[in-house]
């Protein structure tokens, strides 16, 4: 999962960098609305964590003006400013959810995945399942029918993905930018060698990760035969 | 009577902009520990965080400092205060980073009327809100002219400059609520001893110009 973070104070940018990366999530910082602005218009971000007060334009205004260019990304405002008229003139801009600081991290992180669950359709629970398969985003606990599986970082963050969009396929570049920090791997085998290990690791249930022929994979049960 | 009301209005202004200004480096020191402690590290990691810790208490302290400063009537300082020593701090507070150039002959042989540790302050504080201010991690730099009996202290951006609302609080009185802290301390101190803090417009150039009394 990609998030977007847009914090002027270089001290807090690093903070919020290196712990949302021990959750297991791939950050770009930014420390201004201009660049966010683009960043964020470019897409490919699963949330966007944007501080209030920015050197150029306030975070209500970023998050107004990215709902109006119809940026639907989750929007989590994260301030200093934490009055009653301040929390509601965020939401009201268009953002999901509001944090004050100082935070607590494991909050602060529960929050980011809350709002990315609900911009999913398939998935109201706190935790990411398909059929037999269940992931615990939080814990980061693989099961397949109750029995624990051990996954690797990436092989979590690939089934993460595609449990995310669960029944409907995702293109390699979706996985290469998702999954693989942007980094090309769209063109090489090592997208085809890591759903090869997650197969393995599924056991039987591997099989629900299916290959969409010249486009990506998808997690999905086989579609009945026609007829 | 009227004073006083002002006065009265200001204080929630004021005291909003106080808690935002400690809230941020709050956050990041209560936000370090909480990672540090989450699983185990190793000592060089322990190290960093500690160190992360200790500069986000160090900026709390010199924000109860500025909070002290205003809550005072600041008294003139005749110093005198050498230039060069003052500058030589600004530079190595930035040393690491990068950030900020600050020629090493400038300001060799100017006294200034102030004392020393004040006249730093008020010039570090105009630099970190230009550092935070900047477009693109424009790099800043800090040159010392003179311009008829007073000295001047430019702080400067490169292209592409400052954001066109760095410096636009300035035109406003310095006990204006919404001049951020740290130009509002650096104002204080400043006028305290006959100096100023303005926007150095007109001459081509992006920035403010720190203008002090020669001792």
């Amino acid at each position: 999962m990609r998030v977007l973070i847009v914090e002027d104070e270089a001290r807090t940018r690093g903070l919020l960098e290196r712990g949302l990366r021990e959750a297991m999530f791939h950050v770009e910082g930014v420390g201004d609305a201009t660049t966010a602005e683009s960043r964020a218009l470019a897409g490919g971000f699963d949330a966007i964590l944007l501080d209030v007060m920015l050197p150029d334009h306030d975070g209500f205004t970023l998050c107004r003006r990215l709902r109006t260019r119809g940026i639907d990304t989750p929007i989590v405002l994260l301030t200093g400013r934490n009055g009653v008229s301040d929390r509601v003139h965020g939401l009201n801009a268009g953002a999901d959810d509001y944090v004050a600081k100082p935070f607590v991290f494991e909050e602060l992180v529960a929050r980011l995945r809350a709002v990315m669950r609900r911009g999913r359709t398939h998935h109201l629970d706190t935790s990411l399942s398909f059929g037999p398969i269940q992931v615990d985003e939080q814990t980061r606990r693989t099961t397949v029918d109750g029995k624990p599986v051990f996954l690797s970082n990436t092989e979590f963050r690939l089934l993460q993905y595609l449990l995310a969009h669960a029944g409907t396929p995702v293109t390699r570049e979706e996985l290469g930018l998702h999954v693989w920090d942007g980094e090309d791997e769209s063109r090489s085998n090592v997208i085809d060698v890591y759903i090869s290990y997650l197969r393995k690791r599924l056991g039987a249930a591997g099989s629900l990760i299916r290959t969409v022929r010249g486009l990506g994979y998808t997690i999905g049960e086989e579609s009945p035969p026609r007829g | 009577m009227a004073d006083e009301s002002n006065r009265a209005e200001a204080l929630p202004a004021f005291a909003g902009a106080v808690a935002h200004e400690i809230r941020t480096p709050l956050a990041a020191v209560a936000g370090e520990v909480e990672l540090a402690l989450c699983r185990d590290r190793t000592v060089v990691e322990y190290q960093e965080a500690l160190r992360r810790i200790g500069e986000g208490i160090a900026e709390l302290i010199e924000i109860t400092g500025d909070l002290s400063l205003l809550a005072s009537d600041i008294e003139p300082a005749p110093g005198p205060a050498q230039l060069d020593r003052v500058l030589a701090r600004v530079r190595e507070r930035y040393a690491d980073s990068g950030d900020v150039d600050v020629a090493a002959e400038d300001g060799v042989g100017i006294a200034i009327a102030d004392d020393e540790g004040r006249l730093y302050r008020a010039i570090a504080l105009v630099v970190e809100h230009a550092v935070r201010h900047r477009r693109n991690g424009a790099p800043i730099a800090l040159r010392v002219d003179r311009a008829g009996p007073r000295v001047r202290v430019l702080v400067e951006a490169q292209a592409p400059g400052f954001w066109p609302r760095a410096w636009t609080s300035l035109a406003s009185d310095a006990d204006d609520p919404a001049t951020p802290l740290r130009l509002r301390t650096s104002r204080r101190i400043l006028d305290a001893n006959g100096g100023a803090l303005r926007v150095s417009a007109g001459d081509g150039r992006d920035g403010v110009c720190i203008e002090l009394p020669p001792a």
